[in-house]
């Protein structure tokens, strides 16, 4: 893409490391599920993949990479409610947006992702006792957010 | 037991990822509890919901080549100045060296004087 506006740019294969590429959507997904604004999510997303080309690792070093740097823009108040989900899924992501950003960040890498407890512990620097907590009472909030409990 | 106790095992179990004592716990309970039964099932099927859910709405899908883009010229950037390290730190050299060597000119002209 690049390539083509610069000339002669060989090195552009770093930017393309097929990891990346790959993983690029779904760190946008999550990012914008947690800060809740698109060009937000996509700066996050880009100092993840930038550190992720600095510093290559597994899906896991790439997860705890992402967590930091959504961390870090929580942690400057950077927390937008995004606009009204639509669609198939619109209560659920409705319900999710409204769960704490810890317990949204532990579901979303957890149910989304697939990330084990294990990896969860490790990415999120807690103990399994506390993730499995975490998720039985964000699901059960989401259960009574969405309103199964009642439409049974 | 009682429900509130096996909150966190039928999460677990919804999971499979409970233990062998943590299974044999929850089975036992849903065989007498009606309403945990049900939620073991709404639970299953929300962790279903969840892996399949589409995190991005379609506007912000679309966007996402220019965000690639923008990474794509960070990248650059950043490979550019990497680049660039060398020749300036030769260039710093060079400026002291003449730097010192105007300096001891001066001083040999001084003494010479």
């Amino acid at each position: 893409m690049l390539g083509s506006h610069c000339g002669t740019i060989e090195h552009m294969s770093v930017g393309r490391s097929p990891d990346v590429t790959r993983r690029y959507a779904r760190i946008l997904g999550f990012a914008y599920q947690m800060l809740g604004d698109a060009a937000l999510a996509a700066q996050a997303t880009n100092r993840v993949c930038l550190r992720a080309v600095r510093s290559p690792g597994d899906d896991l070093t790439f997860w705890c990479s992402a967590v930091v740097v959504i961390h870090d823009y929580l942690a400057r108040g950077f927390l937008v409610r995004p606009l009204m989900p639509e669609g198939q899924h619109a209560a659920l992501l409705s319900a999710l947006q409204e769960l704490a950003p810890a317990e949204r960040m532990i579901v979303l890498l957890r149910y989304h992702e697939g990330l084990t407890i294990p990896d969860l512990a490790t990415v999120m620097e807690t103990d399994h006792v506390t993730i499995r907590r975490v998720l039985a009472e964000a699901r059960g909030a989401l259960l009574d957010r969405i309103g199964a409990r009642n439409a049974l | 037991m009682r429900c509130e106790f096996v909150e966190v095992l039928l999460s677990d179990y919804a999971d499979n990822v409970a233990d062998e004592r943590g299974r044999r716990i929850v089975e036992r309970h849903i065989q007498l509890c009606c309403s945990c039964r049900t939620d073991l099932l709404l639970l299953q099927r929300l962790a279903h919901q969840l892996e399949r859910v589409a995190l991005l709405p379609m506007g912000v899908s679309a966007r996402m080549p220019r965000y690639q883009y923008e990474l794509e010229r960070l990248l650059l950037a950043r490979e550019r100045a990497r680049r660039r390290r060398p020749l300036m730190a030769v260039a710093v050299v060079l400026v002291l060296l003449l730097e010192v060597a105007s300096v001891w000119l001066v001083l040999l002209l001084a003494h010479g004087g």
